[in-house]
């Protein structure tokens, strides 16, 4: 057995009078067993061919939350969407602050709570859906996340009811404590017809290294629909893991949009299943790196039912001596006729040392299906360049400006302002030359 | 204004101008005409400052300046334009800011204080008025989703607003119905002053019905082969260019 995995066996126990059910801790037991089984992917394993996670296995990350902590308001107004108006949750370390938390407002049939208290109060909804969608011998990360269920977001919406702010999730780590973990588990249940929109935002201070290990489990029944933000903003040296799984019923309508800036080693996974006929998920993805940094996104989409769609872009920007990683898998079944799928991956490689791996993946197993798939590596347009340095732009300033638009393609799919204004700032913020161009496009 | 002697050009390993001479005085409209391949957007490319042309022999004066070191923005900043033949879309630069950036950038070069937005936006609109240009492009992507004729209005436009000392108008008139010839035309002939030189490459004498040419030249296997005033024109227009390439080759 790994050092790691007996590090985090030892850890095990400790956690279990934080939060007690029955149910729960069968769940976290058997979780805990198939890591122990299964240890962790190495690079042999197909899907991890490209991201070598022993940066991460080989430091001791300590899982126990602390017990009382002091939050900085600065670094929280940092981690906050500026003018959004919204249902705020505000995470320190991976635990729940209700007093910087704002649910005023939230109608009293919609359950929206700190993932911690709805297991104390023992909300049904919870045992019946929590780990239901998702396998947990997927891989040695959700069950490491499993084991150590803690504490994270639990939403719960009705039937036919449409919630009226986007409900904004804030996972700021400060970790003043050195190798701290942040394991954060969020549940997602929308009733039929329901809507809303969440965000994630995940935002770290450079003290310490830090590991993020995080999941979201969603579930839509017939006819709802949710627009979903991650913002990956972790510190530079944090490590970050994230998976999100989507069980989408008949009609129900996914969007994602998955924007990666930070953490010097992250991986990114969502996995959606359009179980229902009509269903429909659309992914948007933006993934920046530069320096050593390092940026893993893996998705896959099953179309398991007649009609459904999956509309998919993901672009990256990779400078320095950069690393990025893309996986997009369609899978179609032999049921899931009229299936109309497509999938684009666009890089854009600022340096020479910077490195793309990108496979997107089509199997298909139904005959009448509208697919396609595609990726792109490349550098900044040549005929562009020209046309803007031609009307007195300098040639560094160009390059930044078109590295700009390329990646705000991405962040212009998102429907609200105050998340592209953030966002935006932030990937100025990474270019060459940022300061040339800030006046001119913000 | 412009200089250029004895210019050989290759791009990759084809030798495309062949010791072309152009004199271009201060506030004077010429017309470059020629078959197709004859070297016309080669030219204005150079002239540009585009990459991948090479400069194997002579020299390009501007303004006293050599020409051939300079960046291309450079050359902007020093008052040269191009109007594309086809201009790039360029999604997500949106028209104005590039504008903003670009008449700041020569402003700056020039010693002159910025534009502040106010003045700015004053200015462009005053100038939109040149090509009749609609409100809603200027705050579109860089030509994104223009169609072919709004392209052409939208490269006169930003020459009116960059106002150069040299512009270049690489067929321009190409792709217009005579409507939007005309407008583009009348834009052009609202620039003229006794400072600004004007070079237009043109394939059709059509549009030299609209802007009159002190010189017109016939560009044609890499150098101009004649030139000649206005008239010259006409009369390609009715001979074709055949017999300007005998008459040289006779020569």
């Amino acid at each position: 057995m790994s050092a790691a995995i007996e590090n985090y066996l030892s850890q095990y126990s400790d956690q279990q009078n934080a939060i007690n059910a029955h149910w729960l801790n069968t769940k976290k037991d058997s979780a805990l067993q198939a890591l122990k089984d299964k240890g962790f992917p190495t690079t042999r394993v197909e899907e991890w061919r490209y991201t070598d996670i022993n940066p991460i296995l080989k430091r001791q990350f300590n899982f126990i939350l602390p017990q009382s902590q002091e939050l900085s308001v600065p670094d929280l107004n940092a981690a906050r969407i500026a003018e959004l108006d919204s249902y705020e949750m505000v995470f320190l370390n991976g635990r729940f602050l209700n007093e910087h938390s704002d649910l005023s407002g939230l109608p009293e049939k919609i359950k929206i709570k700190s993932l911690a208290n709805a297991i104390i109060e023992n909300d049904v909804w919870v045992a019946q859906y929590l780990n239901s969608l998702l396998n947990t011998d997927k891989n040695g990360f959700i069950a490491l996340n499993t084991a150590f269920i803690q504490d994270g977001v639990a939403i719960f919406i009705p039937d036919n009811v449409e919630l009226d702010k986007p409900v904004n999730i804030i996972y700021l780590t400060d970790n003043n404590d050195e190798s701290g973990a942040c394991n954060v588990r969020n549940l997602i249940v929308l009733g039929k017809n329901s809507r809303a929109n969440v965000i994630e935002t995940y935002f770290g201070t450079d003290k310490n290294e830090y590991f993020t290990n995080t999941i979201t489990e969603v579930s839509l029944d017939d006819g709802a629909s949710l627009n979903h933000a991650k913002l990956q903003q972790e510190a530079m040296n944090a490590y970050h893991v994230g998976y999100m799984h989507v069980g989408q019923a008949l009609n129900s309508k996914f969007e994602s949009n998955q924007i990666s800036l930070g953490s010097k080693l992250s991986r990114s996974e969502i996995d959606i299943s359009l179980s229902g006929s009509g269903a429909e998920c659309t992914l948007n993805g933006l993934y920046m790196a530069n320096k050593s940094q390092h940026v893993d996104h893996h998705t896959r989409v099953d179309h398991l039912s007649p009609n459904t769609s999956s509309n998919e872009t993901y672009r990256g920007v990779l400078g320095g001596r950069s690393r990025g990683v893309f996986n997009g898998k369609i899978v179609v079944h032999k049921d899931a006729q009229k299936t109309d799928a497509h999938l684009t991956n666009a890089n854009l490689l600022l340096s020479g040392d910077a490195e793309v791996d990108t496979k997107p993946e089509l199997e298909i197993y139904a005959d009448d299906v509208k697919c396609s798939h595609g990726a792109t590596v490349g550098q900044l347009d040549e005929s562009m360049l020209h046309y803007l340095r031609t009307r007195a732009i300098n040639e560094d300033v160009a390059k930044s400006l078109l590295t700009f638009a390329f990646a705000d393609e991405v962040v212009r799919r998102i429907n609200y302002p105050q998340i592209r204004n953030r966002l935006e700032k932030f990937i100025v913020g990474k270019l060459p030359d940022a300061e040339l161009i800030t006046e001119f496009v913000l | 204004m412009l200089s250029i002697k004895n210019l050989h050009v290759k791009v990759g390993n084809k030798k495309i101008l062949n010791g072309l001479n152009l004199e271009i005085g201060s506030g004077e409209v010429h017309a470059i005409m020629g078959p197709n391949g004859s070297g016309k957007s080669t030219l204005a490319n150079v002239l540009a400052g585009k990459d991948g042309y090479e400069i194997i022999e002579g020299e390009i004066q501007y303004l006293g300046k050599d020409l051939v070191p300079m960046p291309p923005e450079e050359r902007a900043c020093e008052g040269l334009f191009l109007a594309f033949q086809y201009p790039v879309e360029i999604p997500g630069v949106n028209n104005v800011y590039l504008l903003k950036a670009g008449i700041n950038a020569i402003r700056k070069h020039r010693g002159l204080p910025e534009l502040d937005a106010m003045e700015f936006l004053a200015m462009v609109k005053e100038k939109m008025k040149v090509v009749n240009m609609k409100e809603d492009l200027l705050s579109r992507a860089v030509n994104e989703g223009f169609s072919g004729g709004e392209k052409k209005r939208n490269e006169i436009f930003q020459m009116a607003v960059l106002e150069p000392k040299l512009a270049i108008l690489d067929e321009t008139d190409s792709g217009l119905d005579i409507d939007a010839l005309k407008i583009v035309a009348n834009g052009v002939n609202s620039l003229l002053s006794k400072d600004r030189s004007i070079v237009l490459v043109t394939h059709y004498q059509r549009l030299l019905n609209f802007i009159v040419p002190d010189q017109v030249h016939v560009l044609s296997g890499g150098k101009i082969l004649k030139s000649g005033d206005k008239s010259l024109a006409l009369e390609l227009e009715e001979r074709g260019y055949d017999w300007v390439t005998a008459e040289a080759d006779a020569a």
